[in-house]
């Protein structure tokens, strides 16, 4: 447990390391500001969901997690994956900011946790699963975060 | 004679004035490149580490899948 929460503090200083890394340049445009934030919020909500993503393969092989619940959650982590790489993709093309914003937001939307995870955040029995539900309740606060961050 | 002095005259006030103008120009040119350049650097760093977090996702997740069935 301790070996699993110090991993954890580990991947969360890495991925605010990554962040801290990329940083912005100077005398950017509103709308450069807008897709750069946007590009960070992306790589990071990416970041945060291969973690998510690891631990929850590896807390199964552990035994830790029923097989209909790591269904669940891979299925939201690929879905999260998929609605992140459209996203990249449009940020990457030639579309003007105007019409690209909206878009943008309609994708980040897609990231949402789905109501069938809504109870994972409730008392958990298994004090191996605490890391992940907080991991997975932290994506979801960066995702409403990054929305808000793009307007 | 004092035609071509007062012709360079002229032409050597021409090349102070615009001096500062050119060299001013060139500075906001050249500073607009380096901030274009290191935006497009940055987005792309930004990008690329996306696209790799969620191709991995991804095969990680197909993996899994692949056990079970």
């Amino acid at each position: 447990m301790k070996l699993m929460k110090k991993r954890a503090a580990l991947a969360l200083a890495c991925i605010l390391l990554a962040s801290c890394a990329a940083k912005q340049p100077v005398d950017m445009t509103p709308a450069q500001t807008a897709q750069f934030r946007a590009a960070q919020s992306l790589a990071t909500v990416a970041e945060l969901n291969r973690g998510i993503t690891t631990s929850t393969i590896k807390l199964n092989q552990a035994g830790s997690l029923s097989n209909a619940l790591t269904t669940d959650i891979l299925g939201y982590c690929r879905q999260v994956a998929i609605a992140d790489q459209l996203a990249v993709d449009l940020l990457a093309s030639p579309e003007p900011w105007l019409t690209k914003a909206p878009k943008l937001l309609a994708y980040l939307d897609l990231l949402r946790k789905p109501a069938s995870l809504a109870n994972f955040n409730q008392p958990i029995t298994n004090p191996a699963l605490s890391p992940l539900a907080q991991s997975i309740g932290a994506m979801d606060t960066y995702i409403v975060a990054a929305k808000g961050a793009m307007k | 004679m004092n035609a071509f002095i007062i012709l360079i005259t002229k032409g050597a006030e021409l090349v102070a004035t615009l001096t500062p103008v050119a060299s001013g120009l060139a500075a906001s040119i050249k500073a607009l490149l380096e901030s274009s350049g290191e935006y497009t650097v940055v987005m792309k760093q930004l990008t690329d580490a996306a696209t790799d977090a969620n191709a991995e996702t991804q095969q990680m997740i197909d993996e899994w899948m692949a056990e079970q069935a």
